[in-house]
């Protein structure tokens, strides 16, 4: 059995900084690989290892993700070997420009996938649509919000948690799962895994040399950071005499 | 001169930030330091990542790293948590088992460490009325007619000295006396009959808590010498050097967690309506700080080099420990200073990390001691 | 022009509906499972499911029926049901959703990026524009239409998704979507029965509770429908109570539709007073007691 695992390798936004005019600069910004993807990279590898099945990390991210030091961190988690597309045209790409890349990557894999999983949501679009819509590029089922897998007799079967509800599905392979980050908490990776990491096989291409289409269905306008709403900002301190009253009197007259 | 780390150090500092803010959030440290002890959670998890392996030999199961990697790792562990953890400790005591001991006696490292994460070893050296004067001990073995040895003697500031399986204690072999300089080193079950414990309160580092060791007759055999009888002292010098190195590293990561939080606070708090970092005497304080971190660090890493290149730092870290445990306590004090009234108290953690930071002033040997190793040495270092 | 609605909720059916009809001329909304609400939409579509049967399953039946409708736009609520549907359908029509939409400005859509760091503009490229939104900016928009209701049969999907059986969760908490007073309580609460002062506020303001992260994440003391913030809810009440909350951005653009913010917390530098109307520096403990008494 083969799974993939789809990382999205994003800026830090710890690193991004907001310019005067309001524009992003994400220049100097470490590249990480997106938060609750690291869920669906442990949720991946613990399903591979049950299974005794083969785990390949595939990422179409910018033209920065192909760094040393983010290949070996997604590696060191689990994956036996990465495929990617690092591409500027990456960056802000819409779904299906993305699930087409994903895509690509999977039909690279040796010996073919039966299951790829992703995570609900990147840290920068959150949309929850690439693995939909890789799912209609592969042409397989799709399901999302798993809590929880397991193969039995040859099918995946899934805990799916909805806000109103918990459902059992069987999903048959190939298909692709997007998973919730409650699914299972990554793993801290150890030295060990580290200095394996570096010697595990990545390949890593641009759009062009990966032979995809990066013509997207959605342009972007603009990306700019919001303006502050202004607010009243009257602050009162228990510590005055007579400020508690004046506060109470405040919100007294808001919730009327 | 390459100042930079490699991807693999980079993605261990990673891993241990990952680590620290899992199980070592503001509260849980409290927690921690009230309850004297870090939970087995946190300790099974430094053990699932394999941090205790670090430094060990790939025979024993151990990642062969080298000293500036350890000292690395010691130095953001401690900055990450803010807080003493039984780590480096554990793993130096370990590091001597592997080293020293045989194949089964260093098989107990991994074995100890498939039950929990908890430190394997506590290093057994100081007595009520030898800690720098070692050749005072009189902690000591005697042969019986059976080959077996009856061990006796009393051992202070052991360091997780009740909470580990194994005990590494160092005594005189046959005769106490001062003049007596054959020493052996022993594993020994801490669950022996004869074995007792009693808990020292210190004023700071409460969760690598000390404790009082009594050896009343207790018996122990030929199988559990570490090493070659009589050469005891001699193999635990051998570690001296990198253990100070590591004291230091902690108190640099200590002190680095004191400076930001210092600086931190010192943006956001409003006095005399401007943050109080546009004050020149905060500054000040600030930039001696920093002068101490860098200071620290630089020598500290020139230290753990020169060890990786197999050459003697007993006078550079002699000097580095005695100054730079003096000048991490200072820090400490200049963060409090920048705190004002509530760095005095229990709402913020660079009094607990004052605290913390005086008592490296003592570990691994006191700054006078320090000072005294150094003094002989330096006139050496100069022709005549 | 013609846009086709497809949502879940009741409320989500008429808000997508009336948001709908400030975009197209004709609205057609589709509901799948149960019956669609009426007089909100030119013409409903109910696409009935067999007993045992998988809401996603219905998703060719729903790509049938807009191939046959041929809407221009189509709006779907933002659930995960529906990002499936919906993601199928983008696909199938050679485009993508465009996510979570706050607003509208023609044709193209403001949504979120990186959680509130930045706010992306974006339009389709395609003739067909799909758009995912929870409908809330469009609450006040008053929603018409007919009766009409037609019966949809369910096509079986192909490669069907197999329903082994489901358990209803007791949804814990009110929905703090639709409540006009919220009481977000923070790390600022030491222990979980601390949270009783919280409670107790909301009930005194006739409010609901909720929480950040780490109260529903972490502590789990309260569940996470109730949490704020960039992977949890976005509200617009009408006043938000942050207590014993730092303020982080994370949290704070989930209520930055509030018309009015009060920070309580400890900490006098704490990020939450600079973006709050009204803030107090208090002790939690000594004064919400107070609050409660005096509010109530």
């Amino acid at each position: 059995m083969n799974i993939a695992v789809a990382v999205k390798v994003v800026p830090d936004d710890q690193d991004i900084t907001v310019a005067p005019d309001r524009s992003l600069d994400s220049s100097k910004a470490h590249q990480i690989a997106s938060e609750y993807d690291l869920n669906a990279i442990e949720a991946a590898a613990q399903l591979a290892e049950a299974e005794g099945a083969r785990l390949v990390a595939i990422s179409a991210s910018n033209a920065k993700a192909g760094d040393m030091k983010v290949r070996k961190s997604i590696l060191s988690r689990g994956p036996e070997e990465l495929l990617m597309i690092a591409d500027d045209a990456y960056a802000f790409a819409d779904s299906r420009t993305t699930a087409k890349a994903l895509a690509k990557l999977v039909g690279d894999v040796e010996g073919g996938v039966d299951l790829v999983v992703c995570g609900d949501g990147s840290a920068d679009m959150y949309a929850g649509q690439v693995n939909v819509q890789l799912a209609s590029v592969l042409g397989v089922p799709c399901i999302n919000s798993v809590t929880a897998m397991r193969m039995e007799n040859g099918a995946l079967v899934v805990e799916r948690t909805l806000d109103d509800v918990v459902e059992e599905i069987e999903v048959a392979l190939p298909a692709v799962v997007g998973v919730s980050p409650d699914i299972a908490l990554p793993r801290i990776a150890g030295m060990r895994e580290i200095l394996a990491a570096g010697k595990k096989p990545a390949t890593v291409n641009d759009a062009a040399a990966a032979g995809v289409d990066t013509n997207g269905t959605v342009e972007i306008d603009s990306v700019v950071a919001p303006e502050l709403a202004d607010r009243k900002r009257e602050i009162f301190d228990t510590k005055n005499d007579g400020d508690l009253d004046a506060f109470i009197d405040a919100v007294a007259g808001v919730i009327r | 001169m390459d100042f930079s780390l490699t991807d693999e150090q980079q993605l261990l500092v990673e891993s241990l930030q990952e680590y620290a803010e899992r199980y070592f959030d503001d509260q849980s440290v409290m927690d921690m330091y009230e309850a004297h002890q870090v939970p087995a959670e946190a300790q099974d998890a430094y053990r699932d990542a394999g941090f205790p392996f670090m430094g060990l030999p790939e025979e024993v199961g151990g990642i062969p790293t080298d000293h500036v990697t350890l000292g690395l790792m010691t130095e953001k562990l401690y900055e990450f948590t803010g807080a003493m953890t039984p780590f480096m400790t554990g793993m130096l005591a370990c590091a001597d088992l592997a080293e020293f001991g045989t194949p089964e006696q260093a098989a107990v490292i991994m074995e100890e460490y498939e039950k929990s994460g908890q430190s394997v070893a506590a290093l057994c050296l100081s007595e009520p009325a030898a800690g720098s004067d070692n050749m005072g001990m009189t902690c000591v073995t005697k042969k019986q007619a059976d080959g077996s040895f009856i061990l006796s003697g009393q051992k202070t500031w052991v360091t997780n000295g009740a909470d580990v399986p194994y005990l590494i204690v160092i005594a005189k072999d046959e005769d106490a006396s001062r003049d007596n300089t054959k020493m052996s080193l022993w594993l020994v079950k801490r669950e022996t009959p004869g074995i007792s414990t009693a808990h020292l309160t210190k004023i700071g580092q409460h969760t690598v808590p000390f404790v009082e060791v009594y050896f009343d007759d207790v018996v122990v055999t030929e199988d559990q010498r570490i090493g070659e009888a009589g050469a005891g002292w001699l193999l635990l010098m051998k570690n001296f050097e990198f253990e100070r190195c590591l004291v230091v590293a902690q108190g640099l990561g200590l002190a680095q967690a004191a400076q930001n939080d210092a600086v931190k606070y010192a943006k956001e708090r409003i006095a005399f309506n401007k943050p109080i970092i546009t004050n020149p005497r905060v500054q000040d304080l600030i930039e001696e700080n920093e002068i101490i971190l860098q200071q620290t660090r630089h020598w500290l890493y020139y230290c753990l080099w020169k060890l990786d290149q197999g050459e003697s730092i007993n006078a550079d870290i002699a000097m580095l420990k005695s100054w730079g445990t003096r000048a991490h306590v200072q820090l400490a004090d200049n963060a409090i200073e920048i705190f004002g009234g509530l760095g005095y108290t229990e709402e913020v953690r660079v009094g607990r990390i004052w605290r913390d930071l005086r008592g490296n002033m003592l570990a691994g040997g006191t700054c006078e001691v320090m000072d005294y190793i150094a003094g002989r040495a330096i006139p050496k270092w100069y022709a005549d | 022009m013609k846009a086709f609605v497809i949502a879940e909720a009741a409320e989500a059916q008429k808000d997508l509906c009336a948001g709908a009809r400030t975009l197209a001329d004709e609205v057609v909304l589709v509901s799948i499972g149960d019956a669609p609400q009426t007089g909100v939409a030119d013409k409903a579509y109910h696409i009935a499911l067999p007993e045992g049967e998988l809401y996603e399953n219905a998703t060719d039946t729903v790509i049938a029926l807009f191939d046959e409708v041929a809407p221009e736009i189509v709006l779907v609520e933002t659930t995960p049901r529906l990002k499936i549907v919906g993601g199928r359908l983008a696909a199938h029509a050679d485009t993508s959703v465009i996510n979570d939409v706050a607003a509208f400005d023609g044709d193209a859509a403001e949504s979120l990026y990186f959680g509130g760091l930045a706010t992306m503009k974006r339009r389709p490229a395609g003739s067909v524009r799909i758009y995912s939104t929870n409908g809330s900016m469009f609450s006040e928009a008053e929603a018409s239409g007919t009766d009409a209701v037609e019966e949809r049969e369910f096509v079986p999907a192909s490669n069907p998704l197999k329903l082994r059986g489901k358990r209803e969760v007791v949804q814990e908490g009110a929905d703090i979507g639709r409540a006009p007073i919220v009481v977000g309580a923070g790390r600022g609460f030491a222990k979980e029965e601390d949270l009783d002062l919280a409670r107790s506020l909301a009930a005194a303001v006739r409010g609901e509770i909720a929480c950040s992260r780490p109260i529903a994440e972490n502590e789990k003391w309260l569940p996470k429908s109730l949490y704020i913030g960039v992977s949890g809810r976005v509200i617009s009440p009408k006043v938000y109570f942050a207590v014993g909350i730092s303020g982080q951005m994370q949290h704070m653009v989930g209520v930055t539709g509030a018309d009015t913010i009060i920070a309580i917390n400890k900490d006098a530098n704490a990020p939450v007073f600079k973006q709050a109307d009204y803030g107090l520096v208090a002790d939690l403990q000594e004064v919400l007691p107070v609050l409660t008494e005096k509010l109530a």
